[in-house]
């Protein structure tokens, strides 16, 4: 079932693409009142903020797929003039 | 071609190759790479069995993993956190259950070691039974605070479980050589072509026509790129149950997104991808998981002070 296996570190990073802030997450505040020194369940409860399971964009694939696309910035244009085109010696002319 | 073929660094022994049974891979399928996730080895001493937490558990705090359907207590070995790693165990409430190791009460540094232990223990879990992946460093006080999580959650846990069972997610990432596809656009668009030309042998100002040219050829490569996009989630469409694009990251990559897929339907997804490999020769397929379906869970929690 394989097609090519490899392994390394970009693996790292497919991993904190996911765990830093998918899945269950609880309130960046909140996490660091949980392990801080007041906080107990007497005074606290859990309650769910936001919950969507993402099955509905199956649905609506086309008009992920564009959304996905890059998309062209100014400097991006900039970038490809200048590395596309030499560097010549006399500075350009310009137009009056 | 060969530069687009990703290998291992580490050196693949003749058992590996020939445990694997296959010849060497076709030049279009090798531009198709798998990467192994961090827990497709099951690390040493995992288990499912049922049992009772660790007699000195109550002490310290409580690091969780993810959330699963479980009827009894569960031991999945020591597989956690730690040195020597931790004893992964579950807190239960009513059917569902928080995966846990103990840990010191304090903000778990997001190194190497500790995100993929995270994910070993999630990816552990995962081959006996559906998990729903808790995001990276959450660490409870005490064992109650987890059962008031579980009982405060327990409708929404309940609910993804059940939408999740028995599902899995793929990671897709598509690169494209930039350079050479302008190369190909230039072959294949004839006014950009002649602008280039025109670049070429001009005596004056090139200003303008560079900045034409510049316009013509990312307008080129946008419309390429999302043509590819729409084409691949078309071809993956009816092999998976939902998917999600990414933004992607870097100048070659066109294309980052998640796949949930169907246990049943994961031969059937890896050959698609596959024939998207062998059909697209001039791009690179980088093709990871099972994973944990992060990608398709978002259930934001916050504590709310009691009456």
């Amino acid at each position: 079932m394989a097609i090519e296996r490899s392994s390394g570190t970009s693996n790292v990073i497919d991993v904190l693409d996911r765990v830093l802030d998918k899945g269950i997450v609880i309130d960046a505040w909140v996490r660091l009142s949980l392990v801080g020194i007041d906080l107990m369940t007497v005074e606290a409860r859990i309650v769910v903020a936001s919950i969507a399971t993402y099955l509905q964009y199956s649905a609506a694939v086309g008009e992920v797929a564009q959304a996905s696309a890059p998309r062209p910035s100014a400097s991006g244009q900039n970038r490809l003039v200048g590395r596309r085109v030499p560097i010549r010696a006399r500075p350009p002319a310009f137009p009056a | 071609m060969s530069r687009m073929v990703k290998r291992t660094s580490r050196p693949k022994t003749p058992a590996a190759d020939a445990k694997r049974g296959r010849p060497a891979p076709a030049q279009a399928a090798s531009r198709v790479i798998r990467e192994e996730t961090p827990g497709s080895h099951l690390p040493a001493g995992a288990t499912r069995t049922p049992g009772a937490p660790p007699a000195s558990s109550d002490k310290r705090g409580k690091y969780v993993y993810c959330i699963v359907r479980a009827d009894e207590a569960l031991r999945f070995g020591p597989i956690g956190f730690g040195s020597p790693p931790g004893e992964v165990y579950t807190v239960l409430y009513e059917d569902i259950a928080a995966v846990v190791s103990d840990a010191p009460i304090e903000v778990l540094d997001a190194t190497r070691e500790n995100v993929l232990a995270h994910e070993r223990v999630n990816e552990a879990v995962m081959r006996y039974q559906t998990v729903i992946p808790m995001s990276f460093g959450t660490v409870f006080k005490t064992r109650d605070d987890i059962v008031e999580l579980l009982r405060g959650a327990h409708g929404a846990f309940q609910d993804v479980l059940s939408k999740m069972e028995n599902k899995v997610e793929f990671g897709l990432k598509v690169l494209w050589d930039r350079d050479a596809m302008i190369r190909h656009i230039e072959h294949d668009d004839e006014d950009i072509r002649r602008l280039k030309s025109e670049i070429a042998t001009q005596k004056g100002s090139t200003y303008f026509a560079r900045v034409q040219y510049g316009r013509l050829v990312d307008g080129a490569l946008q419309s390429r790129s999302e043509q590819y996009v729409s084409e691949i989630f078309e071809a993956l469409r009816d092999v998976c149950v939902a998917s999600r694009a990414n933004k992607p990251i870097g100048d070659k990559m066109i294309m980052n997104a998640a796949f949930l897929v169907d246990r049943d339907r994961e031969a059937a997804f890896d050959a698609r991808v596959k024939n998207l490999g062998a059909k697209y020769d001039t791009l690179t397929f980088r093709y990871t998981g099972p994973w944990p379906p992060y990608n398709f869970v978002n259930i934001r929690l916050k504590l709310e002070r009691a009456k």
